[in-house]
């Protein structure tokens, strides 16, 4: 009779610990995704980061392309805005001549007083 | 405040994952499903910390929209219906999806003081509410058109659908199986035809009622300019 207590009381022990095992997983696995797909969202969807303009970020998007929505209703103007952004986030290409210093001296002039 | 945004978005997919590994477990639990792997303890101890852990991220979801300044939803739009600008019939699934969890949550602290029929009357709205979120999900969602993401909204209707199917099969033959396989069908297939015929089209951001004024920041180059336009 005790020995039956003991073993149940073991196995719903056990159980418990089984119950806490699996919920403690699920919530670092729930956390972990929560911070991946922050970061997934971040690339897949424009407005964030340089990285996010590139043309596989347009694409997962699905939306149209920019030219075609140029002239469209305010829907598609809205849709077509992180196209807009990529459009603006051309990528700068590095000057044709190097600065050069000026030969006339500095100017200095006064604040007033 | 791009990081808001994207931890709205974050943590509403992961509160929908979450929801329905909740509701799969609800209904293996009212057919006292059990195996060596998932006893029933097991299984009735996951679908209470998991329900905890929905309102959790719920809860990050709700508010991490509210800090959010783009949008403009304040604190009493996320708590009642239909007081947003923002998409408001959209918008207004997740108010109310959340109003039925927050009488979950109340009904199940005071279950020990309400009889049993009201409190399970009440736990019923669980199955309402998941829907509700979905539709809320694929409507406001910023994001429905991602690929992976209309997968994973895929794989929780087809597992709630599979769960459900599977409950209505133990049922047996009747007319509450009749009607609840019909009812399951169809709105597998109305969540299949509103998300081809909605957010997959252009324009939805304009269908959906995104406010003018936000629609126009779409065509300027700041930094949030491009939030308009994928809130589609």
């Amino acid at each position: 009779m005790r020995e039956h207590v003991l073993r149940a009381s073991r196995r719903r022990d056990e159980r418990l610990a089984r119950i806490r095992k699996l919920t403690l997983w699920i919530t670092g696995g729930a956390a972990a995704a929560s911070l991946g797909m922050g970061t997934a969202f971040a690339h897949a969807i424009p407005g964030s980061s340089a990285s996010s303009s590139t043309s596989s970020g347009r694409a997962s998007t699905g939306a149209p392309p920019a030219s075609s929505n140029a002239s469209g209703s305010a829907g598609t103007s809205a849709e077509s805005g992180s196209h807009r952004k990529h459009h603006h986030g051309h990528r700068l290409t590095p000057p044709a001549q190097q600065p050069v210093s000026t030969p006339a001296p500095p100017v200095v002039s006064s604040g007033g007083s | 405040m791009t990081e808001l945004w994207y931890t709205t978005r974050a943590t509403g997919v992961v509160a929908l994952v979450l929801l329905t590994t909740t509701v799969a477990l609800g209904v293996a639990g009212t057919a006292r499903f059990s195996t060596r792997q998932l006893p029933g303890v097991v299984r009735a101890g996951l679908h209470r910390n998991l329900s905890l852990l929905t309102v959790a991220f719920v809860a990050m979801h709700v508010v991490s929209t509210v800090l959010d300044p783009y949008a403009g939803i304040g604190i009493i739009s996320a708590v009642v219906p239909f007081s947003s600008a923002y998409r408001p019939l959209w918008l207004s699934l997740g108010t109310i999806s959340l109003d039925m969890l927050a009488a979950l949550v109340v009904s199940s602290v005071l279950r020990s003081r309400l009889p049993y029929q009201a409190w399970r009357g009440v736990h019923w709205l669980a199955y309402a509410c998941w829907p509700v979120a979905l539709w809320h999900g694929l409507g406001t969602g910023t994001d429905s058109r991602l690929p992976w993401l209309l997968m994973l909204d895929g794989l929780c209707v087809l597992v709630v659908g599979a769960a459900v199917l599977w409950r209505l099969r133990l049922a047996g033959p009747g007319a509450v199986r009749a009607a609840g396989t019909t009812v399951t069908a169809v709105f597998m297939l109305a969540t299949i035809a509103f998300v081809a015929a909605g957010p997959l089209q252009s324009g939805w951001a304009r269908r959906a009622g995104t406010p003018a004024s936000l629609l126009h920041t779409a065509a300027r180059p700041a930094t949030s300019a491009g939030r308009a336009g994928d809130q589609s």
